[in-house]
């Protein structure tokens, strides 16, 4: 770990070197180990510690950035400094560059555990036995990933900001197969002593007990149970491609039109908030403009767009502290999200359904068909099972779907009250729910 | 410098590691973004670094630092180490290397021009000119322009005795048009969508890409689209075009073929493959005119190389050859269990990377047609051109992909353009319903610097070789 103090040094020393006038600052540390497991062995096995500064200086409105890995070494920083300046000088003016954040205070979250930052490989080869040990029982190949983590991130600029904040994570995640039956589960936290190990390995295994003898089955407008893993994956892709300003402001985005008005189901609520810690929390962005909660969708209705500094400041409104390392293109995108619950559960909403099926989640989705309408297509993997008169019955052989999300969040019909931090593209707190009239554009052969 | 990663290698070994292995990578990248007339980035990044690969006791532990001095490259030696012991407590058998020959060598990517002594000036002003041109089209409100480039020194040091320097170069471009009318949005892309195109190649390959030349075609077409029809939803006749066959190629033969996901090394994340080893030299995979091969010798290729990062010599390998399927992409790991030596398609994609099978450039070989004769010879049909989307299943199966444009083909001529064409299939039904293949007047090396596998999550540069095809009976117009 590089530890606040020296982080802020070194970013401070960058910016003071700096001939702009305006300059920022960001470096980002990563200490990962990653224990990737297949047909039940560990087959890879890695540690990697990185580190990388982001210089922004704006001459002004002509903004050079650039980076480097190399930070234990002065004749590089002043490298960098040279080369961002030079870009600088070398741009065009950018009428969209809006200026640096004023600094403002950010609140402290405590997201690092020590035991996490210092597992060690024999404690990931060990937490991979005890899930290969459980499928074992029942000649279950496992294969998957359990992956610690430590991070830093710190942001200095020229006008006050100064900001730093250590975390970690753990995440485990298992396919798990026999013959032509799969399952699969996944769990992350901050701490990895809140991992369970069994549980993951247990709940994958049943899936894949109960997935054989798959049958075919048509597709066409079917009403699905999904479970968090498929709902995750469905809201935060269209969350961030959807609710970011830039995209809204260009017209990329269906918010362009929508803003404000009705769109989905009254029971589909969205917000971000970097501060939850029960989701992935980041207490300021990469501008290091402190985070905080935001509703994007309320009661079915699109209220907000995430906005940065630039795309803030074009249109006379405060940043919402979502900005994105620079040199990006995409705008601000909200990247602690959150799905609102409901109050079954994925056995209730199943009930609830005469004919229909269950996915466990989704697998290669795309969303760039058709962006204004929100398109999505992809596929079921891992356990999908028909719904007979309310009960999950038969499993049925993988299918895929395409369909506008902006439909099949209009046609939530039920929400579990739990919810469940999944991947995602970014991570997100997610129920599970039941979608009339999902549909399912083609079948494959397994 | 390559005394401290031959020391490195040997304190491995002294720790018990039976093979051991070093990457040493410096790596230059310059991008620069237009949009709107404006630039909105030029970024410069460098990065350097090391990566460690050991055996120990049968299996295999790797680890990595920026941090370039003795004293760091002894850490990460030893941590390598223990991490293969922590490896070797769930195992089942010792990793085994297929012999390779041993190299001491040297490979650089021939270029003409140096794209970063390329003034900044010139670069800026092409980007610009080509955005200009494209938003002096009414109805265009979104004009984009890019170029990126690479330079990437690699030094590979193995226990075998292998000692090997490579500097490749890579330089790409394109060109965007969306045109916006109320909730209607259509892209067009130049020379391909999702940053261009991209070869091993210098500031040339830049120029010869004619961004400016090409820009009114592209804001034409993406404004055109505005108001042209849907295409129609049937099953017919597809003639796709090379940029969009090269995606094709990639998801439905390139990653099936990779032989650690067909041994479920990928199952957990990207999937596994329907290829088995029980198919090969059995599966008519497509028709008799498929001929597709792994060439990490193209010239100009993305996925051209000397050496892979286990120092096996570049190489041209059949996968499907007649329609057949008859190779996989290897490593020295997997190929052995087949028997074979390994065809050298090991990657990394930095110092931080452990080396997973990549694709190097997958080419579908040309056939024998000319374009227009192609058109004349198809009685009903859609023409489709560049990726708009793409997704398939984790066996490679199922595939669907969106373009962004396509044209009717009625009694043998280019017709009407259609909008949102998708088209979606089952990979060996749809390659046996190949019937034409262009030749290699139209045949172009489409580059991908941004194909996803592993885990942590790695981004390979890999290529593909493709002409205009036409496919029979294909399921075309799914994108509702």
């Amino acid at each position: 770990m590089i530890g606040k103090e020296r982080a802020l040094e070194i970013l401070s020393k960058i910016v003071a070197m700096s001939d702009g006038d305006e300059t920022d600052a960001m470096l980002t540390a990563k200490h990962s180990s990653l224990t990737r497991f297949a047909n039940s062995i560990i087959h890879q096995n890695v540690s990697t510690s990185t580190s990388q500064i982001n210089l922004r200086i704006a001459k002004g409105k002509r903004v050079g950035v650039a980076s480097t890995d190399r930070l234990h070494d002065d004749e590089s920083l002043k490298n960098l400094v040279k080369t961002a300046s030079e870009i600088a000088d070398f741009q065009e003016e950018n009428p969209n560059y809006m200026g640096m954040p004023d600094p403002a205070p950010y609140q402290d979250i405590d997201a690092f555990c020590q035991a996490t930052a210092a597992y060690s490989p024999a404690q990931r080869a060990s937490a991979v036995k005890t899930l290969v040990d459980v499928c074992d029982k029942d000649s279950i190949i496992a294969s998957g990933s359990f992956k610690t983590e430590a991070d830093e991130v710190a942001i200095v600029n020229s006008k006050g900001v100064a900001a730093y904040f250590p975390s970690t994570s753990a995440e485990i995640s298992t396919v798990v197969m026999r013959g032509s039956s799969s399952g699969f589960a996944e769990h992350s936290s901050n701490h990895v002593a809140d991992i369970d190990v069994k549980g993951t390995a247990e709940e994958a295994a049943d899936i894949c007990r109960r997935n054989v003898d798959q049958v075919d089955h048509e597709a066409g407008k079917i009403d699905v149970v999904l479970h968090p893993y498929a709902v995750g994956d469905l809201i935060s892709m269209m969350v961030a491609l959807e609710f970011g300003a830039l995209s809204m402001q260009e017209g990329r985005s269906f918010m362009s039109e929508k803003m404000g008005e009705k769109m989905f189901s009254k029971s589909l609520n969205v917000w971000d908030d970097g501060l939850d810690r029960s989701g992935s929390p980041m207490p300021f962005d990469f501008e290091g403009v402190p985070k905080r909660k935001l509703t994007l969708i309320e009661n079915g209705v699109a209220k907000n767009v995430v906005y940065d500094t630039a795309t803030a400041r074009k249109v006379g409104k405060e940043t919402t502290g979502h900005a994105l390392p620079p040199g990006n293109t995409w705008g601000p995108i909200p990247i602690n999200l959150f799905m609102g619950a409901g109050d079954e559960s994925l056995e209730s909403l199943v009930a609830k359904v005469k004919n229909g099926l269950y996915v466990t989640r989704f697998h290669y989705i795309n969303p760039f068909l058709d962006l204004k309408r929100a398109v999505f297509t992809g596929m079921t993997r891992d356990g999908t099972f028909m719904i007979e008169n309310g009960k999950q019955t038969k499993a049925v052989k993988n299918l895929r779907f395409t369909m506008s999300m902006i439909d099949a969040f209009n046609q939530l019909d039920g929400l579990t009250k739990d919810t469940m931090l999944v991947g995602g593209w970014f991570g997100v707190k997610a129920p599970g729910a039941l979608i009339r009239g999902f549909n399912f554009s083609g079948t494959t052969q397994f | 410098m390559k005394d401290w990663l031959r020391g490195a290698i040997e304190h491995a070994g002294k720790l018990d590691a039976s093979y051991a292995d070093i990457r040493l990578l410096n790596m230059v990248t310059e991008n620069i973004d237009v949009k709107n007339g404006t630039v909105e980035v030029i970024t410069s990044r460098e990065m350097m670094g090391f990566g460690i690969r050991v055996i120990v006791n049968g299996s295999w532990g790797f680890a990595s630092s920026s941090l370039v001095n003795e004293k760091e490259l002894r850490r990460v030696a030893e941590l390598a180490v223990q991490i293969a012991k922590a490896s070797a407590t769930l195992k089942t058998e010792d990793v085994v290397l297929a012999d390779t020959e041993i190299f001491q060598d040297r490979y650089e990517t021939p270029i003409k021009k140096d794209p970063f002594a390329i003034p900044l000036k010139s670069k800026i002003a092409l980007l610009l000119e080509a955005d200009k041109v494209l938003r002096a089209k009414k109805g265009v409100k979104i004009s984009e322009a890019g170029m990126k480039f690479y330079r990437t020194e690699k030094t590979f040091i193995s226990s075998e005795g292998a000692d090997i320097d490579q500097v490749i170069y890579e330089s790409g471009a394109g060109i965007t048009a969306t045109a916006i009318d109320g909730d209607k949005m259509q892209v067009r892309s130049f020379p391909n969508s999702f940053r261009g195109n991209y070869g091993t190649a210098g500031y040339e390959y830049i120029e010869n890409l004619n961004l400016v030349g090409q820009a009114p075609r592209v804001a034409d077409e993406a404004v055109a689209l505005l108001t042209a029809k849907e295409c129609p939803s049937i099953t017919t006749s597809l003639i796709i075009g090379g940029s969009q066959l090269a995606l094709q190629v990639h998801e439905s033969c390139g990653h099936p073929v990779e032989l650690d996901r067909v041994f479920g090394m990928e199952a957990s994340y990207a999937g596994t493959s329907f290829m088995t080893p029980e198919k090969l030299n059995k599966l008519q995979y497509g028709s008799k005119i498929v001929n597709i091969y792994a060439d990490a010798t193209t010239p100009g290729g993305l996925g051209t190389f000397g050496f892979d990062d286990e120092g096996v010599k570049a190489q041209r390998t059949p996968i499907i050859k007649d329609g057949l399927f008859v190779g996989y992409l290897t490593s020295r790991e997997t190929a052995i269990k087949l028997g074979q030596k390994s065809n050298g398609a090991m990657r990394g994609d930095g110092w931080w990377s452990i080396p997973l099978i990549r694709m190097v450039n997958v080419n579908l070989e040309p056939g024998d047609w000319e374009f227009d004769d192609l058109v004349k010879d198809t009685q009903d049909g859609i023409y489709v051109e560049t990726n708009k989307s793409w997704s398939i299943d984790d066996k490679r199966l199922n595939f669907h992909f969106g373009c962004e444009i396509g044209w009717e083909i009625k009694n043998g001529k280019i017709g009407d353009m259609v909008k949102n064409p998708a088209y979606t299939g089952i990979t060996p039904e749809f390659w046996n319903s190949c019937d034409a293949i262009c030749n290699k007047n139209h045949w172009v090396v489409w580059g991908t610097p941004n194909c996803g596998k592993g885990q942590p999550g790695q981004t390979a540069h890999v290529a593909h070789g493709t002409a205009p095809s036409r496919f029979r009976n294909v399921k075309v117009g799914v994108s509702k």
